[in-house]
This record gives C-alpha cells, structure tokens and sequence, in this order.
C-alpha cells in the first residue's frame, strides 16, 4: 500500500444541528470496537448502532425524531443510513430503534470505499455483456484511510464533524470479474 | 337486629366520610394547579369533550388501569424477580398494558444480556469510575432473573412486543404520541395532540412512561406555533430545547424512581453515558445554572399539570354511580387547568 502523509480531510465534514434530519456520521469504532460491521452489528440486534448516538450526544438523544436518519460509519468502512422508527429516548437501553437501513455509497464518493469491491463497482469497467463476451482486466485505484469523528455537545447544540483521513491508494486487480464468465459467453 | 343496624351505620359513616374525604381532595387538586400562562381560556372545554363518563365497561377497566399505572411508577425500582415477572407476564400476553410493561422490562436487560460493553469515558475521575462499576454491578444484579434466557431472543422478544404494539396503533404505540419533524400538517398536530390528552387523563403521571418523548416534542411544536404558543405556560417558551430533559425531570416530581437504583439511571451510567449519582442529577448534568432554573420551572408546570390526574379517586376516568358526576366535574376543572393542551 502506498501510503502518503496523514493529514485530516475536511472534505466530507458534517455539522449537524437540531434543525437537520440527518445525524452523523457517528462512527461506531469509537464507541464498539467490538462491533467490526453491520452484520456483527445486527448478531447483536443492532445494539452498537441503537446504542452509539446516545454515547455521543447525551441526553440530548431525544432530538433525534421519528423518521430522522442517522448515518454511521462502521470499522469495514461501510457507510449506513438508518432511519429511526420512535423519537430516540435516552430511557430506553435501545435508544435509538430503526426501521430502514439503507447503504450508502460512501460519503465523498467511491473514492473513499474501502478496498473491498462491490459488483456495482465493477460494472462499469465490464462493457455491456449484452453485446460483447470480450474479457479485460479490471484494475481499480481505491484511496484508503480511515474515518475520524469529533463531537461537541454544547448546550442544546450538537456537532458532529467526521472527516476522511486519507492514507493513499491501493491498486487491485479484479480478474474474477471478467465478462467471459458469464453463462452464455462459455 | 342490633348488629344489622351497627354494620348499616358504620357503612352509612364510612360512605359519608369517603364523600366527604373525595370532594375537597379534588377541589385542592384543581386549586394546586398553577395556571401561569397568564393566558385566558376564553371557551371552558366542554364536559363531552374532556372525560368520558365512566360506563360499566370503563369502571371494570379501572381496576385494570390502576395495576398498569402502579406497576409503570414502580418499574424503575423493580428488583430482579419483580422485572422478570413484569417480563414473563406480558411476552405472552394479548393484553396491551402488559405487553408494553413487559418490552420496557426486557429492554432495560438487553444490553446486560447482549454483553454490551460501550468504550467508555476514558476521562472519569475516581469517584466517576466506582460509580461507573457499582452501577454496572447494580445493572447485573436487577437483571439476574433474565440470564436464563438466550440474549438474542429476549432482544428479539423486546423488538417483536413493540412492533406488535406498533402495527396495532396501540395506545403503548410510541409513534402515536410523536410528531414526525415534517408533521406540521394542523390535522397531525391535533391528532397527537388529543391522544397526548387522552393518554394523560387516562393514566396520569403513570403515562409519561409511555408519552413523555411525544410530549416533549409537541410542546417545542406548541412554543413555536402560533396557534398554541399563546395557551402554553411561559416557562415553556423560556428554552424550547430543554423541554425534553424538563419532561423527564417531571417524571421524577410525578413519583418515578430517579435515585441512583433507578433502571434508566443504571443504564445511562453503566453504559457510560453519566454517572451523576442520580437521574436528576443526570438530567441537570452539564447544564448551566440559568438553564437548570429554567428546566426545574418547566418540569415543574409538567407535573402541575400533569398531577391532578393522579390516581383513581382524583383521576377522570375511574369511579362509578354517584361518585362518577362528582368526579366528573372536578376534572373538567383540572383537565382545563392542565395547561399543556388547553384550547387554542
């Protein structure tokens, strides 16, 4: 891996104030390192991301509304918008209880995807396997770091900043991914 | 005959004390309430309007209420044999009441059971840190009664019985009483607004339990909407971003447990969020000592309004025969001090 000089990214920074609907990013490392993904996450039935926003916020927890999104970022990197079922309520052991969870591209752009590719990454660079069994080398380029996360809870204001450290590239070659091997291309 | 005719006046005597006993306690109530909205009510809410009175039907259901409201007020200092009863008795039950006691019950054990263990504050001081473990001890010790259950299926428990109460709109529905951040649509807010109500006069201070987040966000809607700001205590409109920790902070006014045994305290404290030796002295953590005064001023205009809805001989909805006009008119008195949804 080719690694360049750390340096914080503001590229991707998030203030969230009362007055928005979405909230994040938080970022769950920081408050679960346990929890390395959404499916461990949900082997523990959502418990790190229910949990993450109340750690962070405080009491404040409950301007988190019904049908407000939270975003999280999780340690594979992977981005998630969760959409709160109830108003979040610091009462509760689950604070926060979602209904939706939708995946986020990522929050900048592919560029900042992990390294771990997707086939809605690589359709792309296939060609139209409609018109062509033609098979090429994929190589993609992936910028690598990690996610930070500052927050500030002030009163009844919140900010969350979370920004991308960048770390440099990572070239990887996705010969698997080739059109030949589609059923009627053999 | 003599003993016939003792037994008939001691139940003559009892029956007038207790009419005697009823009428200026809810007089007194009315007259505890502090309207200071200064705002007059121009139209007195009509009788109809306000509380049904109790049919036959309603005074079975009374009997009911009043389990639900006790075992509510006293769920945050339930040992671990009460909470797993609490638990055992509605996971399988078809009654709505002991259903959402039992989701609350499973819910404060799910983190324990689920092994959860957030990274917390590395900041604490040594006092800090002692109550951060003796909470979690504490936290262990009143959920012992549930480690014989898989975690994952008490977490699954907890999310299918509020889902359930969810899908029926029952009047445990959370999403009822809360106002969406788009609802600003007048038929929305008069709907949360009149279940809010009927929650509330139904189960007096009990129903924070299950209202206190949609009340909290109606009354920051109600400051900043004309057509309620006017009706609403000023104490409300002093810092609309502080109603929410007001609301809570009413629920230790109105009889919760909030000292440091209290579940929702022992919760917040062993998973690291605060450890300030009580829920009120959680609540009133980090703010300022001007936002402290104005917290204590709005919860205390919640639980004024909230109080005179306590229990079955003042509360509206309890009673039968003659007992019911009498307390009927008394609660159209308090249910139009309330102050918190009066009339626009």
């Amino acid at each position: 891996m080719n690694k360049k000089a750390i340096g914080v990214g503001l590229l991707t920074a998030a203030t969230v104030v009362w007055a928005v609907t979405t909230w994040g990013p938080f970022l769950i490392k920081n408050y679960h390192p346990e929890i390395g993904s959404l499916a461990a996450d949900q082997d523990v039935d959502m418990h790190a991301a229910s949990n993450t926003p109340v750690l962070v916020m405080n009491k404040s927890v409950d301007k988190i509304k019904a049908g407000d999104i939270v975003r999280f970022v999780y340690p594979d990197g992977k981005v998630y918008d969760m959409e709160t079922e109830y108003q979040c309520s610091p009462m509760r052991s689950a604070a926060c209880i979602y209904k939706k969870i939708t995946p986020v591209a990522c929050v900048g752009g592919w560029t900042h995807c992990p390294a771990v590719v997707s086939e809605r990454q690589i359709d792309p660079y296939r060609g139209d396997p409609k018109t062509s069994c033609e098979s090429r080398d994929v190589t993609m380029e992936f910028d690598t770091g990690y996610w930070k996360q500052d927050s500030n809870v002030n009163g009844n204001q919140i900010t969350i900043t979370a920004s991308w450290v960048d770390t440099g590239t990572q070239s990887v070659e996705f010969a698997k991914y080739y059109n030949g091997g589609y059923p009627h291309c053999r | 005959m003599k003993l016939a005719l003792g037994i008939l006046l001691s139940l003559a005597a009892a029956l007038a004390f207790y009419s005697w006993r009823g009428a200026p306690e809810a007089e007194s109530s009315s007259q505890r309430v502090v309207v200071r909205s200064g705002a007059e009510v121009k139209d007195p809410v009509p009788l109809s309007e306000v509380v049904a009175l109790p049919t036959s039907a309603a005074a079975t259901k009374s009997s009911e209420r009043a389990d639900f409201r006790r075992t509510a007020l006293d769920l945050m200092r339930l040992d671990a044999k009460g909470l797993r009863d609490v638990y055992r008795r509605g996971a399988q039950s078809s009654n709505d009441d002991e259903k959402y006691l039992a989701f609350r019950a499973g819910d404060f054990c799910t983190a324990v059971l689920l092994n959860i263990h957030p990274q917390v504050n590395q900041e604490m001081n040594g006092d800090q840190w002692r109550e951060y473990e003796r909470a979690g001890r504490a936290l262990k010790a009143r959920c012992a009664d549930f480690y014989g259950i898989p975690a994952k299926d008490l977490s699954r428990s907890v999310r299918e019985l509020v889902g359930s109460l969810s899908s029926t709109k029952s009047d445990y529905s959370p999403g009822e009483y809360q106002l969406g951040r788009y609802d600003t649509q007048k038929e929305a807010i008069e709907r949360v607004r009149a279940r809010l109500k009927a929650a509330i006069e139904r189960d007096g201070p009990a129903s924070l339990i299950y209202v206190s987040e949609g009340l909290s966000t109606w009354l920051e809607l109600a400051v900043t909407n004309e057509r309620y700001s006017a009706t609403i205590d000023p104490a409300f409109r002093e810092n609309p971003g502080t109603l929410s920790i007001s609301v809570h902070l009413a629920e230790c006014m109105l009889g919760f447990s909030c000292d440091g045994e209290s579940m929702s305290y022992l919760i917040n404290c062993a998973s690291g969020v605060g450890c300030a030796g009580s829920m009120e002295a959680f609540l009133l953590d980090s703010l300022s000592e001007p936002e402290q005064a104005v917290v204590k001023r709005q919860a205390a205009a919640v639980a004024s309004a909230i109080r005179p809805f306590l229990g079955s001989k003042k509360g509206c909805l309890v009673g039968a025969g003659g007992h019911a006009l009498r307390c009927s008119l008394a609660c159209v008195t308090q249910a139009w001090h309330t102050g918190l949804f009066k009339r626009p």
